[in-house]
């Protein structure tokens, strides 16, 4: 079942243009955000499947970085700012998190590799080999850590206020919470052996995330602009 | 027409194109190698084309037909026999008289893979979604899985390069039907697609089981789409031609001798092992004595049974109508027989006969071939799914590029139906038979994603240029 890695790439690429390609003025920061995390985590598939390949120091670098790090984070981030779009933080947050990637960048380069290709296993999982491979130091694990978790809450967070807004949008958010689990839980499982549920986990993720992120805040805009009209109708009427 | 394109996204596209040939003449074998098998000898032997039996006999008549054309003054020589029943793999090497059909082999693979892949890079309107689709198809087609069987002296290489054709031939028929091309243009194209309809049908005589698809296909876009007058004239000829060749091909195959080896395979492999069966045969005149019931069981491609006269007697008369009874009677076994022949279909859709040499095919290439070729059959399963949710997207206005969604529904029922025919048709060689439905639809897993994706972001651009 590898072809799903590629076919979740596939995917995850289709899914990144999708939501690049349908930001407008009103909501250019949300999408670019949203946006942002699927191209990471379409990236983060890319370096999974080279390193089933052979151990190359840019994959194990790059998976570190986009999917232990960030896309989970940008994608949350995405959903947050698509709440409150016009609130001061919402570009604050988004500097910080862009200046945190940088940082983030920068730590994992210079984070050594062990040169390990004795015991090193491309048909298995990288999450569980990855402790080894990269010696990384606090601020980077911390630092992944809490970006990990600012992306999950900001779904969660999301999810909630979105459920007030009718049941195609709890949907949603629940979506994206399951999604958001998928992509953490081999993080923390570390799975062993790359057997079916591994992979229909790897490729599920990105989907969920696409129907609850991209299409609630889809479904959101349209509620919002709809609940906008309506109020400048009756103010109209006044 | 298919979508809008930039001069800078046809060069792109011919630079990928060019990547995908660049490919294929530097990481293979070089051209002048190949490899026989048993079925190699009965082309290098081939009679007159001009002759009365030149479809009714040992090999099918268009791998015959380029085999004759492409006939040396010295004529042809088998030097590099394999055999894997036999555990013969042998490498590949230079078999005098063979170098111009590996040649024309590969050309017609080549072309045939870049033009499914300009066709899908046409119809598909987003442009990095077209692109991604591109890539695809073109690496798709310069994989080990493919590209090594253009070395094997058989029917399969021709087959499934004309089915790739067929199937970009047939997308482009479908837009030509539903868009405003007529005159000169339109019936160029039909010419051409009517040409690949009638040289893939005499490559495998299994592949007439395509026929039906494509004229329910015809027919459907009769009915529904309602084309003017002139198409909808083009639309009648052509189904009744596709009806008339499926009849005419069945009774050429059925009067060969070319089912016969296939259908003793069946009997000793399958039917006869079981009592049961056995019994629903003898009921209806099969004599099991002497040779056969030694034989039950035993090897297939027992030659020695052809001698049996008794046997082939009754098999030329009521041979294939028993079976067909038998099939339809035993749904379990039928159903059970194609699962199994499927799994191994899936599983073993490389060609068998060669060692390939490492030092040339690149250990990335062969990674890539493997993640864009699975073995596994829940590649059925996914793209049931991912066609219902395509056709529920459209259903609820999600304009999917409608020729190639179309089209490839069509293709998916005809690729399942082929698989299924295959591996009934022969208890022997079960994956090398599949092998052309096997290569569509594992195909499917990689054109539908981006199909059902530009049809979401079309959805996307119309909405933001409503706003």
């Amino acid at each position: 079942m590898e072809y799903w890695l590629l076919l979740a790439l596939v995917y995850t690429i289709g899914f990144a243009v999708l939501t690049f390609e349908s930001s407008r003025a009103t909501d250019r920061m949300a999408r670019s955000a949203l946006g942002a995390g699927f191209a990471l985590l379409a990236f983060s598939l890319l370096c999974e499947i080279a390193l089933r390949f052979e151990l190359q120091d840019w994959a194990v670098r790059g998976f570190y970085w986009a999917r232990i790090g960030l896309a989970l984070a940008w994608i949350g981030h995405g959903r947050l700012v698509a709440i409150w779009p016009s609130h001061r933080y919402s570009r604050w947050a988004t500097w910080g998190l862009a200046a945190a990637s940088v940082l983030a960048l920068v730590l994992v380069i210079l984070t050594p590799i062990t040169r390990a290709e004795d015991w090193f296993a491309p048909g298995r999982p990288i999450y569980g080999q990855l402790g080894d491979l990269l010696a990384t130091n606090r601020p980077l694990r911390w630092g992944a850590l809490l970006l990990s978790l600012y992306g999950a809450g900001s779904l969660a967070v999301t999810a909630v206020i979105a459920a007030r807004r009718g049941w195609k949008l709890a949907l949603c958010g629940l979506c994206s919470i399951a999604g958001a689990a998928l992509l953490l839980a081999p993080v923390y499982l570390q799975p062993q052996e790359a057997n079916a549920a591994f992979f229909l986990m790897e490729a599920i993720a990105p989907v969920l995330l696409f129907i609850g992120a991209g299409t609630g805040l889809r479904d959101e805009q349209a509620q919002l602009s709809q609940n906008t009209s309506k109020r400048s109708t009756k103010r109209g009427r006044a | 027409m298919g979508a809008p394109k930039t001069r800078w996204e046809s060069i792109a596209f011919a630079l990928l194109a060019a990547a995908a040939v660049w490919i294929r003449l530097n990481f293979y074998e070089p051209l002048d190698r190949s490899v026989s098998n048993y079925d190699t000898e009965r082309y290098a032997i081939i009679g007159p084309i001009l002759s009365s039996t030149f479809l009714t006999s040992e090999w099918t008549a268009f791998p015959g037909l380029i085999y004759k054309l492409a006939e040396p003054g010295a004529g042809y020589q088998i030097t590099n026999l394999a055999s894997p029943g036999d555990f013969l793999h042998p490498m590949l090497a230079h078999q005098p008289g063979f170098e111009s059909i590996v040649q024309i082999t590969s050309l017609l693979t080549i072309s045939a893979w870049v033009l499914l892949a300009w066709v899908i890079w046409r119809r598909i309107e987003n442009a990095t979604l077209r692109f991604i689709a591109a890539t695809l198809v073109l690496f798709f087609g310069v994989c080990p899985q493919i590209v090594e069987w253009d070395y094997v002296l058989a029917s399969e290489p021709l087959s499934m390069s004309l089915s790739v054709i067929l199937l970009a031939a047939s997308i482009e028929m479908t837009a030509a039907i539903k868009n405003s091309r007529q005159g000169a243009q339109l019936y160029l194209l039909f010419g051409a697609w009517l040409v690949v309809v009638f040289a893939l049908t005499f490559t495998r005589d299994t592949n007439s089981i395509l026929l039906p698809w494509l004229s329910l296909g015809g027919l459907l876009l009769l009915l529904f789409h309602g084309p003017g007058p002139e198409k909808r004239t083009l639309l009648v000829f052509a189904i009744v031609v596709l009806l008339t060749l499926f009849v005419a091909s069945s009774l050429l195959a059925r009067n060969s001798e070319r089912w016969v080896v296939p259908y003793t395979n069946n009997l000793i492999g399958r039917i006869l092992p079981n009592s049961e069966y056995m019994g629903f045969f003898e009921d209806r005149g099969l004599e099991i004595e002497g040779e056969l019931s030694t034989e039950i069981g035993g090897n297939l491609m027992e030659l020695s049974l052809l001698q049996n006269k008794t046997l082939m007697e009754w098999i030329r008369r009521d041979g294939i109508s028993t079976y067909g009874q038998f099939i339809a009677l035993n749904p379990a076994w039928t159903l059970a027989t194609i699962f199994d022949g499927a799994l191994i279909s899936f599983e073993e859709s490389s060609q068998p006969y060669f060692r390939a040499n490492d030092e040339i095919t690149p250990d990335w290439l062969v990674y890539i071939g493997d993640l864009l070729h699975p073995k596994n059959l829940d590649v059925v399963l996914l793209l049931v799914v991912e066609f219902s949710i395509a056709l529920m997207l459209f259903k609820r206005g999600i304009y999917m590029e409608p020729s190639v969604l179309f089209t490839t529904v069509m293709f998916f029922g005809a690729a399942l139906t082929l698989l299924s025919v295959s591996i009934l048709g022969d208890a022997g060689g079960v994956a090398r038979h599949s092998v052309t439905a096997v290569m569509l639809l594992k195909l499917f897993v990689w054109i539908l994603p981006l199909v059902i994706l530009d049809g979401l972001g079309k959805v996307t651009s119309q909405r933001n240029h409503e706003r």
